[in-house]
């Protein structure tokens, strides 16, 4: 009698455990998929995100095409691009603008130039550069009385075009 | 009368004792009592086995739901990793254009903040002032204007200051040096200003 009980308690505690592992297992799973779920909507969100961008990455180096928007620019504002400089090192991107640490991905190369015009005019060249696909920060301009008697001032720019690294 | 012949002994007396023994009622009250074991042990193995038959099919019931459930939750999660597998690829493709756009919102944002700030400086400045120089100078998240100016009065030139250093982000206003000057008439004045603000995030 006692055996009879112990085989059919015995077989009981197989099935019952058999049951709670798969329910662990189960609870686990589960667990997962809320992670795996949340996952995917932030990826379906971003990849979302990213159709309805209007901006897209420019395909030509950037610091070759800023010169040629400056040149532009000054040009139709009745500047002229005494100066052009950029510095051949690349390092990492910092904002000048923000106190938040650097922002990784990005490097930035400074651009100087320098330009002869009017006051608005200036500031209008730079507002276009600004405006070009390329993201740019302004880190100083320097006005100053003009050299010559054509132009009211001399200004000195210096800005930062920042380009997103390339991942190997 | 003395029980007793010749020899003085007494005759001997033939006694005998009725003991009935009830061996039937002893043997049907043991064999009662053992049924009632058998009884009860037929009974427990009975409950025992029932109890079985009918627990075990139930358990194993429950064990089949449980082993379902447990397979279409597992079958979801291989799904959703192959799903993410998917996407993770196209939001690879995708980062670079949203850091791209963040970046180009971000730099405009900066751009405004500057050039809002520079045409409210601008502004501010009367005609009866006059720059000989002019930075404008970006560090640490505040836009600096660092100035040297003539002025045709020195009230002229307070009047600038004080219009100048208006304003909801300004951190300093400071007119830092004064001096004589006749660029812009004989009370003329030439005057150092700084202007602090803060960029807004």
């Amino acid at each position: 009698m006692f055996g009879v009980g112990i085989c059919f308690g015995a077989a009981c505690l197989f099935v019952s455990g058999t049951a709670v592992a798969s329910i662990l297992n189960a609870a686990s799973a589960s667990k997962d998929l809320a992670v795996l779920k949340k996952e995917i909507e932030t990826m379906n969100a971003t990849i979302q995100q990213a159709k309805s961008l209007t901006v897209r990455i420019p395909k030509r180096m950037n610091v070759d095409r800023v010169q040629a928007v400056i040149d532009d620019a000054a040009q139709l504002n009745g500047c002229r691009l005494v100066e052009f400089q950029t510095a051949s090192e690349t390092p990492p991107y910092t904002s000048k603008y923000s106190t938040k640490s650097e922002v990784k991905g990005w490097t930035q190369s400074t651009v100087q130039f320098q330009l002869d015009g009017s006051f608005e005019g200036v500031f209008e060249v730079v507002r276009t550069v600004c405006s070009a696909p390329d993201p740019v920060e302004v880190d100083s301009i320097e006005v100053n009385e003009g050299r010559t008697k054509l132009f009211d001032v001399t200004a000195k720019v210096t800005l930062r075009v920042l380009t997103l690294e390339v991942k190997k | 009368m003395v029980d007793a012949n010749l020899t003085g002994l007494g005759s001997a007396k033939n006694r005998s004792i009725n003991v009935e023994v009830n061996l039937l009622n002893e043997w049907s009250t043991s064999r009662a009592s053992l049924q009632i074991q058998i009884q009860k042990q037929i009974f427990i193995l009975g409950t025992v086995c029932l109890s079985g038959l009918v627990t075990l099919p139930a358990v194993s019931a429950w064990r089949s739901q449980v082993f379902e459930a447990t397979n279409a939750v597992v079958m979801d999660r291989s799904a959703a990793l192959k799903e993410r597998a998917t996407l993770a690829k196209t939001v690879a493709e995708v980062t670079p254009s949203i850091d791209f756009a963040e970046m180009r919102k971000n730099c405009n944002k900066y751009r405004n903040s500057l050039f809002q700030e520079s045409f409210k400086f601008i502004h501010a400045t009367p005609a009866s002032v006059r720059f000989e120089s002019l930075k404008v100078e970006v560090n640490g998240g505040e836009i600096s204007f660092k100035v040297v100016a003539n002025a045709q009065t020195a009230a002229e030139g307070r009047r600038f200051v004080e219009a100048a250093g208006k304003g909801r982000n300004v951190s300093a206003s400071n007119q830092s040096a004064i001096r004589q000057s006749q660029v812009l008439g004989s009370d003329g004045v030439v005057f150092d200003y700084l202007k602090k603000v803060k960029v807004q995030s």
